[in-house]
């Protein structure tokens, strides 16, 4: 096993400082070369990904079967060297089938019964939820408290789970049929959602020649626990200016509906804007964007190109948009273009 | 951090410049309102508003460019940008991810990472030279509707100049047209050639004393009016006086002066003749030539210088002359065939009271065509009588003696004002017995009986009126050539009579002869235009059946040219005209008969020769003007 050194969480000097944003920026790219092995293409989506995580959030991808979801989780799982487990779900899953359930237990040997948890396959650290949107809201629901609070309450008893704790959920966009649409309070948990394209031909060429020619590929572990949550603590002292994070407010705000900053089309296109978590994962992902760019400052380009992710699954659009076949995407583009980095005077 | 610093205060420097031009412009913009309504509200007042006539340009636009200055001064007093923002700006000029903002805002802070964004931020401005690239970062580039505020001020002062006040309209155009003056100049010495050769006739000046004096104010008194005013009132009086001198042409005696003209072109002019000068004068109708070669023929049957058979052939040939003119005066026929072509019964043209009578009963003429028929009745009337006086001024001339007795008597009454005036041998006519009647009771009614040549005055003078009044007419109408001549041609003949004669009559009162009359040279130039004929509005079809009528015309053209303007008017009165080509009509065919006339007598208004200049009697009086002052034989030469 090929395991990277960690990243020094707690600098103290600019050398420090800049010793370990060399060390994360080397360590994400070690991870993104490793996913590269065995998933082809995608280079956005795993980025994205990988910010999640750095930034301890959980995505949501949305893709068309076969696009190679279930691969990059197992696949992050693997160079992560965190306990992964997967959740395929299904309309007849139940909470219990995610959480895990109190069984009775009796002893053999001296015939007593006791009650024991029998933890569900939530307690992992890295989570594939699987076709998400397959299971009903209830089973759903069993997620909220483990995304947010990383930890299960069975029977009255919470139980925190490891850190760190990462769910990759996915969802099929095209078959509405039998689908129970994530709620809002559930969509807002996720850090990002990101859509997973279509491969063009020179990527599907290459995943043909990998997985129909010989062994398939598997990834190696480069870190370990102690490690992502380092780096994800490096992460988080990225330095901010006051007009940056100003700039995230704006943008969060410019998705709010008769808000100070929208304009008709926000008024006309959006039922419900981002919620506060919403700038919290814009400036998250935006430092972990700054730190793997070798700076040392959040820049609003880095809030710019991580806002669609952010934003996307917590902008409610309104009826009108919907006829007006107006996408959610192009309502956040809208609200990207229409704010402004600077504020003269 | 001093050259962020430094870029960042230079930034700073160069936005607040332009974000005051910037202003500037804007404020100018709408500071140049006011000119543009200064100039939108004189031109609606137009010079009724005095401030409008003299803009001080150099003035509006000072004050335009203060009060922009001073709004732009307000509008940027709190608009500088903080140094965070002007880095901002930097930062996505350059695209530097935000370095030199965020170098600036955390700057203060005392944690690594700041620390580290300070010093990146330094070192970026360091490597990429940005003390040079700033400059790049924020171009000075001139707002974007610079021109808006000079363009503005540009064009109120482009409308000040050019466009007419509103109020004015067109007389105002013409006031402000630099051509004004010179037309208004033009006319008043139209108007004032006009004025001139009216009243150098006595008898148009008589007959037109009334235009004459609006004319004079109009030239005169008309410092206080605008030269549009002026031009209008100069050319109203213009067209008063041309109307006036139309409807004079229109007169019966001037239409039986034309009449007498047309009779006389028909005389045949004997060879080797005595009279054939004079036949010759009256064939082109020129009295004033006929008066002086009476004189002369009268001289000479006087003085001896004939043989006795001459002297008898002249008489003879005088006679036949005076025959022929008297048949002409008994010719009817011209009237007749008008009344016949009226459908009036022709034998009424011997009682003109019958005839007189008889239209105003017709009911199948309209008014038009009876006025029409009155005026050719007495221009009728008018020729007989002219054609009267031509025979019996050749009859006096054939009897010198008894010319000479008529003239004794008619006399008597004369010396008693005037003293015996000489008189060599001349004698009244006994063809005139009523004017020796009338002479001996001291009043000659027809003085001109008693000398052959007097009995043509009136004819002289009223061709000499005519020939004024179309003179005149031209020159209402621009033409002063005829003018000209005319003029020349009056002070002749003043010359002529002012002298004081040898004999016994009181000074001679002579209108001159007739002036040379010439195409004087004008600047009309004809010239055939190649025109595109397009397909104009069809305003009347007429289908004509049968053949085309080929070959000559066997209708005379003078003849067909009443039929044609009476048939045209009962067409035009009778069938459905457009009302604006009403006007249209009538004048295209109640000109025909003119234009035919004036066509056809054209040829024999030629050239007059001088008058009587040449060896006339020694004691004949140049002829008078009028023809009762004349009575006494004046001895003027």
């Amino acid at each position: 096993m090929t395991r990277l050194q960690p990243v020094p969480d707690a600098p103290t000097t600019i050398d420090e400082v800049r010793a370990a944003a060399a060390a994360f920026g080397q360590t994400v790219l070690a991870m993104r070369q490793e996913v590269g092995r065995v998933l082809v293409g995608q280079q956005t989506v795993v980025d994205e990904c990988l910010v999640a995580l750095l930034a301890d959030g959980h995505v949501l991808l949305e893709g068309v079967p076969g696009l190679g979801k279930t691969l990059l989780v197992r696949t992050l799982g693997q160079i992560l060297g965190l306990r992964f487990s997967r959740i395929q779900f299904t309309p007849d899953l139940m909470p219990a089938d995610i959480t895990g359930t109190q069984i009775v237990v009796e002893d053999a040997a001296s015939g007593n019964r006791e009650i024991q948890f029998r933890a569900g396959p939530i307690f992992a650290q890295v989570v594939l939820a699987d076709e998400i949107n397959r299971a009903t809201p209830k089973a759903q629901s069993a997620l909220l408290e483990a995304m947010q609070e990383r930890s299960v309450t069975v029977g009255g008893c919470t139980m925190h789970l490891e850190r760190p704790f990462f769910v990759l959920a996915t969802q099929n966009p095209i078959e509405q049929e039998g689908t129970y649409p994530l709620p809002e309070a559930q969509l807002d948990r996720f850090l990002l959602k990101v859509r997973v394209p279509a491969v063009d031909q020179a990527t599907l060429n290459e995943v043909l020649v990998r997985t129909t020619t010989g062994q398939v590929p598997q990834a190696r572990q480069l870190l370990d626990a102690h490690a992502i949550l380092a780096a994800q603590r490096l992460a988080r002292q990225v330095a901010m200016a006051p007009h940056v994070q100003d700039y995230a407010i704006r943008l969060v705000l410019g998705t709010h509906p008769r808000g100070a900053f929208s304009d008709r089309w926000i008024d006309r296109w959006i039922a419900f804007g981002a919620s506060p978590r919403a700038a919290q994962a814009l400036v998250s992902c935006a430092k972990v964007r700054a730190l793997l760019d070798g700076r040392f400052a959040v820049s609003c380009d880095d809030l710019r190109a991580i806002a669609p992710a952010a934003l996307r699954h917590r902008v409610v659009p309104s009826f009108e948009a919907e006829a007006d076949a107006t996408t959610v995407d192009s309502i956040v583009e809208h609200v990207i273009g229409r704010t402004p980095t600077e504020v003269m005077p | 951090m001093d050259l962020i610093d430094r870029i960042v205060r230079r930034c700073q420097g160069r936005y607040a410049v332009q974000a005051w031009a910037r202003a500037f412009l804007w404020a100018l913009l709408v500071a140049s309102v006011l000119p543009m309504l200064w100039v939108v509200v004189a031109k609606i007042v137009g010079d009724r508003w005095d401030a409008a006539g003299d803009p001080q340009w150099l003035a509006l636009v000072s004050v335009a460019a203060l009060v922009g200055a001073g709004i732009a001064a307000l509008v940027m007093r709190d608009r500088t940008p903080s140094a965070v923002a002007m880095a901002s700006v930097i930062d996505a000029r350059l695209d530097l991810k935000d370095r030199l903002s965020t170098a600036l805002a955390v700057r203060d802070r005392q944690d690594p990472f700041a620390q580290a964004a300070v010093q990146d931020a330094m070192q970026v401005a360091g490597e990429r030279g940005l003390t040079s690239l700033w400059r790049r970062a924020l171009p000075f580039t001139p707002p974007r509707l610079w021109w808006g505020g000079p363009g503005a001020l540009a064009l109120a002062w482009l409308l000040f100049m050019v466009v007419p006040a509103w109020s004015t309209a067109q007389a105002d155009a013409a006031a402000t047209d630099p051509g004004s003056q010179a037309r208004v100049d033009a006319m008043k010495e139209r108007l004032d050639a006009v004025v001139k050769t009216v009243t150098d006739d006595p008898r148009l000046s008589e007959e037109m004393a009334a235009e004459i004096r609006r004319a004079n104010e109009a030239l005169d008194g008309q410092d206080d009016k605008s030269l549009a005013e002026r031009e209008r009132e100069l050319a109203k009086r213009l067209t008063e006086m041309a109307q006036k001198l139309e409807s004079m042409k229109e007169s019966s005696q001037a239409k039986g002066m034309e009449q007498t003209k047309d009779a006389l072109a028909s005389l045949e002019v004997p060879k080797d003749s005595a009279v054939a000068p004079l036949t010759e004068a009256l064939k082109k109708g020129d009295i004033t030539a006929a008066k002086e070669a009476m004189k002369d023929l009268q001289q000479k049957l006087n003085d001896g210088s004939m043989t006795d058979a001459e002297r008898e052939q002249a008489k003879k040939d005088l006679d036949a002359l005076a025959k022929k003119l008297q048949e002409m005066a008994q010719d009817k026929d011209a009237l007749r065939k008008a009344l016949e072509e009226a459908g009036v019964d022709p034998n009424l043209a011997d009682n003109p009271e019958a005839l007189k009578r008889a239209i105003e009963q017709s009911k199948q003429l309209n008014e038009a065509q009876k006025e029409q028929l009155k005026q050719a009745l007495d221009a009728a009337q008018q020729m007989q009588q002219n054609m009267q006086k031509l025979g019996d001024a050749c009859k006096a001339c054939k009897n010198p003696g008894q010319s000479g007795q008529e003239g004794k008597k008619g006399q008597k009454g004369k010396q008693g004002k005037e003293g015996k005036q000489g008189q060599d041998g001349q004698q009244g006519s006994q063809d005139e017995p009523s004017d020796g009647e009338q002479g001996e009771s001291g009043e000659p009614k027809d003085a001109e009986a008693g000398e052959p040549s007097e009995l043509l005055d009136e004819m002289e003078a009223q061709q000499q009126m005519d020939a004024a009044s179309e003179c005149a007419g031209g020159q209402c109408k621009g033409g002063d050539g005829p003018a000209k001549l005319a003029r020349s041609g009056q002070s002749e003949g003043d010359s002529q009579g002012e002298s004081e004669g040898a004999g016994m009559g009181k000074r001679g009162q002579g209108s001159g002869g007739q002036a040379p009359r010439e195409v004087t040279k004008t600047n009309t130039v004809k010239r055939r235009e190649k025109v595109e004929k397009g397909q104009g509005p069809i305003i009347a079809r007429q289908l004509v059946e049968g053949p085309a009528i080929t070959g000559e015309a066997a209708t005379a053209l003078q003849s067909v040219a009443g039929d044609v303007s009476r048939k045209a008017e009962s067409a035009t009165a009778e069938d459905p005209v457009p009302p604006h080509l009403k006007e249209a009509h009538r004048r295209y065919f109640g000109d025909v008969k003119k234009q035919i006339d004036r066509k056809t007598s054209g040829t024999s208004q030629g050239s007059g020769s001088p008058a009587g200049a040449a060896a006339g009697k020694p004691a004949a009086p140049a002829s008078g003007q009028s023809s009762g002052q004349s009575a006494g034989q004046g001895g003027s030469t």
